[in-house]
């Protein structure tokens, strides 16, 4: 499994998880909710600055691993 | 009965007023000071069906005006099809206690908390209030049921930060939190709402202290205290309680305010905060609005949200607001914008939703299916 890379990987990752969901767009807006109070990283409104920053990559993919979504590319 | 409510300076004065009846859930609040075991296990005797939760709280209130007694709400099964309840420890890593708690509620409901369906379950949540451990607790919460909406509050102990306790499975507990995982009949709304709207002007969390990261020592490359002085117009010598409680920051996720408050100036210019942040996040200065006409357009637009009608509340408050309307003579214009419906609340150490909150009211309620 190749992890994303950047921040907009990981949330076409996220996205594409989501899917099949009927509320996808309100799990992923809690989802993101909680990776701001936890990262301080925004995946609705990603800063340039920090997309490919990969510390600031590895900190978001640590996090939504912690939650149970361990990503591969998309 | 659906949602009944009560008031009562007695456990059985409690049960008495709350009537014959055969509740899923009985959730009370009562002050510091109030012997909270007797309350708990006088509703669970008169309810033996019924799951029973509690906290102690900074004040409690039910109706159109505060409660010098105790408060509980009997939530019938009109309302609810189920109701699982756990005590998580506050154990010295956190994690650990929520851990113990979540894996109960999971055997509880035959499945893990992450496979509930959202739209059909809502976590309720009583948090140990005195340690400001909330945010490790929601972040293990939300690595156990990352989808799932959690909304709650911290207990209260007259805003001393000192001791606050919990009741659930039958005992009081003063370090630990009450998870609850509710399902529903009918819609259920929650309630995110503060009296703070971004003044345009945004700072950046620059440094934060590196063994506690309530403290912001530094705000825009400047010491905190600096530009607190800059937007109250005050010394940063001068600078107190009330000055800091009328400027919180917000961190603002999908146009949200989720408010961050000022407590404390600290040595070094640096500035205790009620919530953590992410050092490098970036937070709007926010002006009030009028707590009573806020909480009024609040309170419709979430009974709009519900899309029915409104058989009940569970509401938590912050201590700040409550503060805010005694010192605008506005609690019981306060309380009476609360009061479009059944409600039981509680002034809190903190507000949940997702995460830890300030400044803000909380709450969960049940539409009639």
């Amino acid at each position: 499994m190749v992890a994303p890379s950047s921040l907009m990987g990981i949330r076409a990752a996220l996205e594409k998880r989501l899917s099949g969901e009927l509320t996808a767009a309100a799990l992923f807006t809690s989802l993101n909710t909680r990776l701001i109070l936890r990262t301080g990283v925004n995946l609705k409104v990603i800063r340039p600055e920090q997309n490919d920053d990969r510390e600031t990559v590895r900190r978001v993919r640590e996090a939504l691993d912690a939650m149970g979504f361990a990503l591969e590319a998309s | 009965m659906s949602f009944r409510v009560a008031r009562s300076p007695s456990p059985d004065g409690l049960v008495t007023a709350l009537g014959a009846q055969s509740p899923k859930l009985v959730v009370f609040f009562a002050g510091v000071a109030a012997d909270g075991a007797r309350f708990g296990e006088a509703l669970e005797a008169a309810y033996p069906d019924a799951r029973v939760i509690g906290c102690s709280t900074n004040g409690q209130f039910e109706g159109a005006t505060p409660s010098e007694g105790a408060v509980a709400a009997a939530i019938g099964s009109e309302l609810l099809a189920d109701a699982s309840v756990a005590l998580a420890p506050l154990t010295e890593d956190v994690d650990t206690g929520v851990g113990e708690a979540c894996a109960k509620l999971a055997a509880d409901l035959g499945r893990p908390l992450r496979d509930l369906d959202p739209s059909k379950h809502v976590g309720l949540v009583l948090l140990e209030g005195a340690s400001r451990r909330e945010e490790a607790i929601h972040v293990a919460l939300g690595n156990r049921a990352p989808l799932l909406p959690l909304v709650g509050g911290s207990a209260g102990d007259d805003i001393a930060f000192s001791k606050t306790w919990v009741y659930a499975e039958g005992r009081l507990e003063a370090r630990a939190s009450v998870l609850c995982i509710l399902k529903p009949t009918g819609p259920f709304h929650v309630v995110q709402t503060c009296n703070y709207a971004p003044t345009g002007r945004q700072v950046r969390v620059t440094k934060l202290h590196p063994d506690n990261p309530s403290i912001y020592l530094e705000l825009d490359g400047r010491p905190a205290v600096e530009v607190y002085a800059e937007l109250t117009g005050k010394p940063s010598d001068a600078l107190g309680f009330v000055d800091f409680a009328a400027h919180p920051l917000g961190l603002m996720i999908d146009d949200v305010p989720w408010l961050r408050s000022p407590v404390a100036a600290v040595d070094g210019g640096g500035i205790l905060f009620a919530c953590t942040v992410v050092e490098g996040s970036e937070l709007s200065v926010m002006a009030s609005r009028d707590l009573v006409a806020d909480t009024e357009e609040a309170m419709r637009a979430a009974e709009k949200s519900l899309g029915t009608s409104v058989a009940g509340g569970l509401l938590f408050n912050c201590a700040y607001r409550k503060l805010e309307a005694e010192w605008s003579g506005a609690t019981a214009a306060y309380h009476e914008a609360l009061s479009r419906w059944p409600h039981v609340g509680m002034h809190t150490n903190g507000e949940s939703y997702l995460g830890h909150l300030n400044q803000t009211l909380t709450g969960l309620l049940l539409g009639l299916p």
